[in-house]
């Protein structure tokens, strides 16, 4: 049977209608529907453990941050973890000597992805007043591990170091939650070495 | 500090901050004293007045002298304060290799909580201050860890970052720096590395 010997009449296409399942109506307020990639962005935002790991002075105002009076679990940050493997941010607070450089970059590499670096205080961000003639410190810890947020001071205020966690949470939001490559630390290593060759 | 430095030998390096007009130190006349009658040969050098009285003790006779010091009656120096080192590099080849300076404070804590300390009338800071030279390119200073144990980290951590090696004591090795690190990092002719540990240092001129 060809088609061209019972031609059908062209029936016109009904748009088409889902029926609409039916839930119960409570069962419906309390289901949102989202992305994954939204979702998980969220819970890592408002929850960046930080690791307990001061080196100097900075870590006093870290210490501070995190006690009553500027309370950083207000912004889901205030679980100091003691292992790196349960860490999501490692806020480096405090000179980073030479002979410490080494256990610091141990403790960045232990963390689980995503993970974040936050520069606390003028002797991370570039070795800070011992820069110039000290011998034993690493100029910019940013020569060590990747670094997300750079918070200046010396050491920074306790809302200084708050506004670095928002920041990081908005860079989260806006950017994704993936962390920063490796090969940071390589360009800026090679930038340094191009300096003493020349 | 002047642009000649003298040589190691000399007894006061060129430069050096010129005593003081000023009253007599008795503690340290006290010594001095002692140790010319005790250790023959021991003092070169003794100022008395000014701010730093001191006494310049030759490198071998220096643990004799500082036996003396410390069983002493009257100076009673039982505590070894602090072992401290200059640097006095030669600027001009004439110079030769300069000098190394040891310093040690030594200081009595049973006179200076006595009763008779607190009542008299000369309050000085009670420390006697021994200077030793030793030439630059051989720092070899016999050790005073036989005569207080407490110098062994004083003279570990001169030992780490001048490079004073001391003599006839156990376990010379570096106190505060990493085991692998470059050289001695407060001589005055320090260089810094390249990189260390795969992390590069900016050289100071581009600082």
């Amino acid at each position: 049977m060809s088609p061209a010997a019972n031609p059908a009449p062209a029936a016109p296409l009904a748009p088409a209608v889902h029926p609409r399942l039916e839930f119960d109506p409570e069962l419906e307020q309390s289901i949102i529907l989202t992305k994954i990639d939204w979702l998980k962005d969220w819970s890592r935002r408002n929850a960046l453990w930080p690791m307990a790991f001061g080196l100097a002075c900075c870590a006093m105002e870290m210490m501070a941050t995190a006690a009553t009076k500027y309370d950083l679990d207000r912004f889901g940050s205030g679980v100091f973890r003691a292992s790196a493997r349960q860490a999501d941010v490692m806020i480096v607070a405090g000179t980073v000597t030479h002979k410490m450089a080494p256990r610091v970059k141990r403790l960045f590499e232990q963390m689980p992805d995503p993970k974040y670096a936050i520069a606390m205080g003028a002797c991370v961000i570039g070795g800070g007043p011992y820069s110039r003639f000290g011998y034993h410190v690493v100029q910019g810890v940013d020569l060590v591990i990747p670094v997300d947020i750079y918070v200046p001071g010396c050491p920074p205020r306790p809302e200084a170091l708050i506004d670095a966690i928002r920041k990081l949470q908005e860079r989260i939001r806006v950017k994704g939650g993936s962390s920063l490559p490796a090969d940071d630390v390589l360009r800026n290593r090679e930038r340094i070495l191009a300096m003493s060759a020349s | 500090m002047s642009d000649a430095a003298a040589p190691a030998n000399s007894p006061t390096p060129a430069g050096a901050p010129a005593a003081d007009a000023g009253p007599r130190d008795p503690v340290t006349a006290h010594a001095a004293r002692l140790v010319q009658a005790k250790v023959p040969g021991a003092v070169v050098e003794v100022v008395e007045t000014g701010r730093h009285p001191f006494l310049r003790i030759t490198a071998e006779h220096l643990v004799a002298a500082c036996l003396v010091l410390r069983d002493d009656p009257e100076l009673a120096l039982d505590c070894c304060h602090l072992v401290s080192a200059v640097d006095w590099l030669g600027k001009t080849p004439a110079d030769g290799p300069g000098s190394i300076e040891v310093v040690y404070h030594l200081v009595s804590y049973a006179k200076k909580t006595s009763a008779a300390y607190r009542r008299s009338a000369v309050k000085n800071d009670g420390f006697v201050v021994l200077r030793v030279r030793v030439p630059r390119d051989k720092p070899e200073v016999p050790s005073v860890m036989g005569v207080w144990v407490g110098a062994d980290w004083h003279e570990r951590e001169m030992w780490d970052l001048m490079g004073v090696k001391f003599t006839d004591r156990p376990l010379l090795r570096r106190i505060l720096l990493p085991e692998d690190w470059p050289g001695h990092p407060l001589r005055k002719d320090w260089a810094y590395p390249v990189e260390y540990h795969g992390i590069p240092i900016i050289p100071p001129e581009g600082r």
